[in-house]
């Protein structure tokens, strides 16, 4: 599985179209585990390739290409068409072959959600082993950190009326990325996310959007965190897609970044 | 609103249904076979190119997930990768570019100085907005969208070109990125 970081800086070719046939397929099973920050970065970047694409001068194709394109849907054998090309009604067709029709969209119909049953099981599997490899991959990082000397943990608690979530974020001063376990927590609509803030001088800066599983829980590697003993606090809010700069809805989670005392030196 | 329209026709296209296929196809086949003939550079290559496309918005719509942007994006980035999956295959030549792109200027760049490849593709564009954002860029910048965008290369082939460091390349087209859509206010469901 590509590292965060590494899919982060491919997401430009990713979208641009330049990038190996071995390195698209990482990038897109990155994507696949649900990563927030890369997602985001990929929605960016591939609505201004749109803006891009845009700007070239624009030409129709040939006429012909529609028609062959046309043909060749008409002989897929993924769907069975549901196109109904008139109101002509056949005055000769019996009620054998009706019924016959109807036998084989019924069964046509079956073999149609079958398969669409599979299709939506594997990409479902497909995302749960990406986003079990992503996590084992954060799970060492969190191992790392909470072995190190000066590690310490931060108690994120909920705020009402989501007192029951809770989350733990792990920092270590020599370190630039922390490590956090979210638990609890509400999923949230589909045109909103949970953003994760750090008070820096006394200002919100996000770090980050992220969604919870089914469970309500979630493993994040929070990249960048280039100060740890700089920030004041933590807090998540709710935000709409794509998040905000400021924080601007309900916020469900908040502590303060407490530190443990600094060994002595002597 | 013409995203809105993409949306639902993607919705029907996952139910079969192949009117909506040709509906699609008649809102964007233009800017598909527009993008897929300024990267193979022969109407041979760039019809099959562009029938692909649409074969697998076709077979493929239920990888399309709304949540990480626009349909157009997502059949853009598609087309893309299929047009130079193209010009890599063996068949390609690349010496049968013989399409000339419609050159229409445009005034937020034309008082600039087109003596360098750069600049080229600038008056290649017809959109004044992408035109004036592009011209805004400084001379670094606008040299690595040019290279990546519409040049087609990669970050490594970028840096051999250019003789930089591989990440001087990355960070340069991250910041190009950046400014193009702080421009260009690029908007989340970018419509047309």
């Amino acid at each position: 599985m590509i590292e965060h970081k590494i899919a982060y800086e491919l997401i430009e070719e990713f979208v641009f179209g330049t990038l190996s046939h071995e390195e698209h397929d990482q990038v897109q099973a990155h994507l696949d585990s649900g990563c927030t920050q890369c997602t985001a970065r990929y929605r960016e970047v591939s609505e201004l390739s749109v803006q891009l694409a845009q700007a070239v001068s624009q030409q129709t194709p040939a006429s012909d290409v529609k028609e062959t394109l046309l043909k060749q849907i008409k002989s897929d054998s993924k769907f069975d068409s549901k196109e109904v090309s008139s109101n002509t009604i056949w005055p000769w067709v019996s009620a054998v072959s009706i019924a016959a029709s109807l036998l084989l969209l019924f069964w046509a119909n079956s073999l149609r959600n079958e398969l669409s049953t599979v299709r939506d099981e594997l990409q479902q599997s497909r995302v749960r082993i990406a986003r079990l490899i992503q996590d084992g991959s954060v799970q060492k990082d969190a191992a790392y950190l909470l072995g190190l000397p000066c590690s310490w943990l931060v108690d994120l608690k909920g705020v009402a009326p989501n007192q029951d979530a809770f989350a733990k974020i792990v920092l270590n001063p020599k370190i630039d990325y922390a490590v956090a376990y979210v638990y609890r927590m509400p999923p949230p609509p589909d045109d909103k996310e949970y953003q994760l803030w750090i008070e820096l001088d006394g200002q919100p800066v996000s770090i980050g959007l992220f969604k919870v599983g089914e469970d309500g829980q979630a493993l994040l590697k929070l990249q960048s965190i280039s100060d740890p003993m700089s920030i004041q606090s933590f807090q998540v809010t709710i935000e709409p897609k794509g998040g905000l700069t400021k924080p601007s809805g309900m916020q469900y989670l908040t502590g303060m970044n407490a530190m443990p005392p600094m060994p002595s030196m002597h | 609103m013409a995203a809105q329209k993409d949306m639902r026709l993607f919705e029907r296209i996952r139910q079969g249904d192949q009117r909506a296929l040709a509906d699609i196809y008649d809102h964007r086949s233009s800017l598909v076979y527009s993008l897929v003939i300024s990267i193979v550079g022969n109407v041979a290559d760039a019809e099959e190119v562009t029938q692909e496309v649409f074969l697998r918005v076709w077979r493929k719509s239920e990888l399309f997930d709304p949540k990480r942007g626009s349909a157009l994006a997502w059949i853009v980035t598609m087309t893309r990768r299929l047009a130079i999956d193209r010009t890599r295959s063996k068949g390609y030549k690349s010496q049968s570019r013989n399409v000339e792109l419609s050159v229409q200027v445009d005034e937020a760049v034309s008082s600039r100085d087109y003596s360098n490849p750069t600049d080229e593709m600038l008056l290649r564009l017809q959109s004044g907005e992408v035109k004036s954002a592009l011209a805004n860029l400084n001379e670094k910048h606008l040299e690595v969208i040019n290279l990546s965008y519409y040049k087609n290369m990669s970050h490594s082939e970028i840096a051999a070109q250019l003789e930089s460091p591989l990440g001087t390349v990355k960070s340069r087209l991250r910041e190009a990125v950046n400014h193009l859509r702080n421009s260009l206010n690029a908007k989340v469901g970018t419509d047309d």
